[in-house]
């Protein structure tokens, strides 16, 4: 077993200041963010310009603000840090599909196994630093703030590793085969999470370090600690089974951003949808799939929204591509008022149809090039205007063909073989009638023998006609009907163009 | 540095043709379409046949696995029609905005994106489009290496075009004739600059006319449809003497 962890300590002060959204305001002030009871606060986490004030984590909000008056206090937003641990369980996935979040929320910690998944990516060595250039490019340090890494063969072991590196010691792994408890030796007790409770006792006798700790005699820690702590201990030096959760992401996608000024469109807005349709990206990567159609909901007030659907042609999961269509569709039709929060909803993720790799390059267009096509101009000119057509199989003319689908191959009914029009009118047109002869810009001559269509008894759409094709003296060819049913009347279908 | 292809010299390569698939548009043209340009068909009406010069263009495209775009077309096209003309209907879009203007931008896009396609433009122009969209499709064609036809009034024979092939489209007895307002240079000056095509409607109808039989004939007038007298005597001589 081979397990990294990732330590993110800056969740809580990140998700608090979101909360806020005065990330630029706040800059060089001391910050601290409040949890516990509403009585007694304390800080969970602390900024540096706080730090240097004295304050600590643990620290009362009373005696904290004591040391220094200008203090901002933030409420902890438990939702948030649980959303960014999750967004960062869907980013790791990409690498094995065991990755577990830490149950106990306060620990804004990721784990995962990587024995699997190392030949595949070349080496311990060049998966660890993948992972470590993802977690800390640009939009993911805006997002999580620090990551920590630690690696062992015991998912707690991983973790104390990471917390100790966050703690600014110097870095351990334990690497397969090296023994575990030659390195669990020099952790030091405060980077322990779950004995917070009792260091005090633990260095009031003596005890600084894990190595020391772990030489105790086991009858005496439980009883003086509780067996919880005894256990905790073997799982993490490898003693006792620890047996995690794989986390699976959702069946649904549901995220929102809070916009921190009212925003018309424009590159602002366009900027928070994009990091709502890099989360969906990241979601559906970790679902190994794609989405077919997706909602963003602009809040405008509390009662006003507005609500945008998009489908696209085929599942894809490709940001760019998202934004030209937004793009597109907002030129189009443009909000009607200012932004409070964009919300992104995805009801179903899809099978990604994958191509295969070509030895030639052919330069013939790819079936993505032209569903990429086609989605940008329904959002631009709209659904109902860009179709594709098929026939179907019905002896009425306007019942012959439909739009959107496939051509199905109708095999049991051969249709006729007579000559079609190009251009068939949505409704019949009614001719005048002059000397018992129709009239379209000029009298109509019939070209051809009358072609009767007697059909459609079984709907309530019955015809009985007959077709002819007729030329006028200008040359226009058209397809024109005698309805039998309406003795002298005539009717123009279509035209030969 | 300037682009050799922008430049409408001979000295630059022999661009891709796209056979019409009719032997006398093809020997207007020289050799057919020409990849990555723009190409203009003006007359007036709707309904003379020039839909059924594009069709055999559009058939070869589809069996080559290419796409077509019918833009702006001023009624929906008919899809047993163009199914009968050997078009694979799933390679075809049909689109219909609401204005010329949107039409050119559509047509923009699918020249760009649909690799050597063929994209036919039908502008339905109220005031004539400007140069500027002229050239922007032309463009986009070089850009994709697509074939343009542009459908447009007759009336913007007087207004200068970049396309670098304008044909005028009339109807005749037993078909359409195309003329050729300008032709790319380069094009070899001793062939005709006119072309008769005839119309695969018109033909059948002849042929179906001549087939019908007297007792036939008889059961029409009978119930009152009148046959042919309408067309001048010497244009049936006309049509009889194609058939």
């Amino acid at each position: 077993m081979l397990w990294l962890s990732l330590f993110l300590p800056d969740l809580p002060l990140l998700c608090a200041m979101g909360g806020v959204g005065l990330g630029g305001a706040l800059s060089g002030k001391a910050i601290g963010v409040a949890d516990g009871p509403e009585n007694r606060p304390f800080l969970r986490a602390c900024n540096r310009e706080s730090c240097a004030a004295g304050i600590a984590v643990g620290m009362g909000v009373a005696q904290a603000r004591s040391l220094h008056h200008d203090l901002i206090v933030l409420p902890r937003q438990d939702a948030e840090e649980r959303q960014a641990l999750i967004a960062a369980a869907h980013l790791l996935l990409t690498f094995t599909p065991m990755v577990a979040i830490e149950p106990d929320g306060e620990r804004h910690c990721v784990v995962m196994e990587l024995s699997a998944s190392v030949n595949l990516f070349g080496g311990i060595a060049a998966l660890a630093r993948k992972i470590i250039a993802l977690m800390r490019n640009a939009e993911n340090t805006a997002r999580f703030g620090a990551a920590f890494f630690g690696l062992a063969p015991t998912p707690l072991a991983a973790e104390l590793f990471a917390r100790q590196r966050a703690g600014g010691h110097a870095a351990i792994a334990c690497l397969p085969g090296q023994p575990l408890a030659a390195a669990l030796r020099n952790v030091p007790l405060t980077c322990v999470p779950w004995l917070t409770d009792y260091i005090a006792t633990l260095h009031t006798l003596g005890i600084f370090h894990l190595g020391a700790l772990l030489q105790l005699p086991r009858e005496g820690l439980a009883q003086r600690f509780g067996a919880q702590t005894l256990r905790t201990l073997d799982r993490c030096a490898g003693h006792a089974p620890d047996v995690r959760a794989p986390f699976i992401p959702a069946a649904q996608f549901e995220a929102q951003m809070e916009c921190i000024l009212p925003m018309q469109e424009g590159p602002l807005l366009m900027g928070s949808v994009a990091q709502l349709l890099a989360q969906l990206a990241q979601w559906l990567q970790a679902r190994a799939s794609g989405a077919r159609a997706f909602e963003i909901i602009f809040d405008h007030s509390r009662e006003a929204k507005s609500t945008y659907a998009l489908t696209t042609h085929a599942p894809m999961r490709d940001v760019k591509r998202w934004s030209i269509l937004l793009t597109e569709h907002f030129q189009r039709a443009p909000l009607a008022a200012p932004v409070h929060r964009v919300r992104l909803r995805c009801a179903q993720a899809y099978a990604l149809g994958n191509d295969n790799a070509t030895l030639i390059p052919l330069p013939q267009q790819s079936q993505a090039t032209w569903d990429a096509l086609i989605d940008r101009l329904h959002a631009r000119l709209g659904a109902q205007a860009v179709y594709t057509l098929r026939t179907a199989p019905d002896h009425r003319p306007e019942h012959a063909q439909k739009r959107n689908g496939q051509t199905q191959q109708h095999a049991l009914t051969p249709m006729p073989k007579a000559l079609r029009p190009t251009f068939l009118l949505p409704r019949a047109r009614a001719l005048i009638v002059r000397d018992a002869m129709p009239q379209y810009q000029g009298a109509l001559a019939l070209l051809s023998a009358p072609e009767r269509i007697q059909s459609g008894w079984w709907d309530d759409a019955p015809i009985e006609r007959d077709y002819f094709i007729a030329r006028n003296a200008q040359g226009t060819l058209c397809w024109i009907y005698r309805a039998l049913n309406e003795p002298g009347a005539w009717y123009l279908h279509g035209f030969f163009a | 540095m300037i682009n050799s292809a922008l430049l409408n010299t001979p000295s630059s390569p022999a661009p891709l043709r796209i056979s019409s698939a009719i032997p006398a548009l093809d020997l207007l043209l020289g050799a057919g379409w020409f990849a990555g340009d723009l190409h203009e068909l003006l007359g007036e009406g709707i309904g003379l046949g020039e839909l059924s010069l594009l069709l055999p263009t559009l058939a070869a495209c589809v069996r080559g696995k290419r796409s077509v775009a019918l833009i702006h077309p001023p009624y929906p096209p008919y899809a047993p029609a163009i199914c009968a003309a050997g078009i694979d209907l799933a390679r075809l879009i049909v689109i219909e905005p609401k204005s010329t203007q949107a039409a050119c931008w559509a047509a923009e896009h699918c020249l760009r994106e649909m690799h050597e396609g063929v994209v036919i433009v039908w502008t339905q122009e109220t005031q004539l489009i400007p140069d500027v969209t002229l050239r922007r499709l032309r463009r986009a064609a070089q850009l994709g290496n697509s074939v343009c036809i542009a459908l447009r009034p007759l009336r913007a024979a007087q207004q200068s075009s970049p396309a670098s092939v304008r044909l005028r489209y009339a109807s005749a007895a037993a078909g359409i004739t195309v003329d050729a307002l300008k032709l790319r240079c380069g094009h070899d000056r001793s062939q005709s600059e006119h072309a008769h095509v005839p119309l695969a409607v018109l033909a059948q109808c002849t042929q179906s006319e001549a087939l019908l039989a007297p007792q036939m004939r008889l059961r029409l007038q009978r119930v009152g449809v009148p046959l042919l007298p309408q067309i001048p005597a010497a244009q049936f001589a006309a049509l009889s003497a194609q058939a």
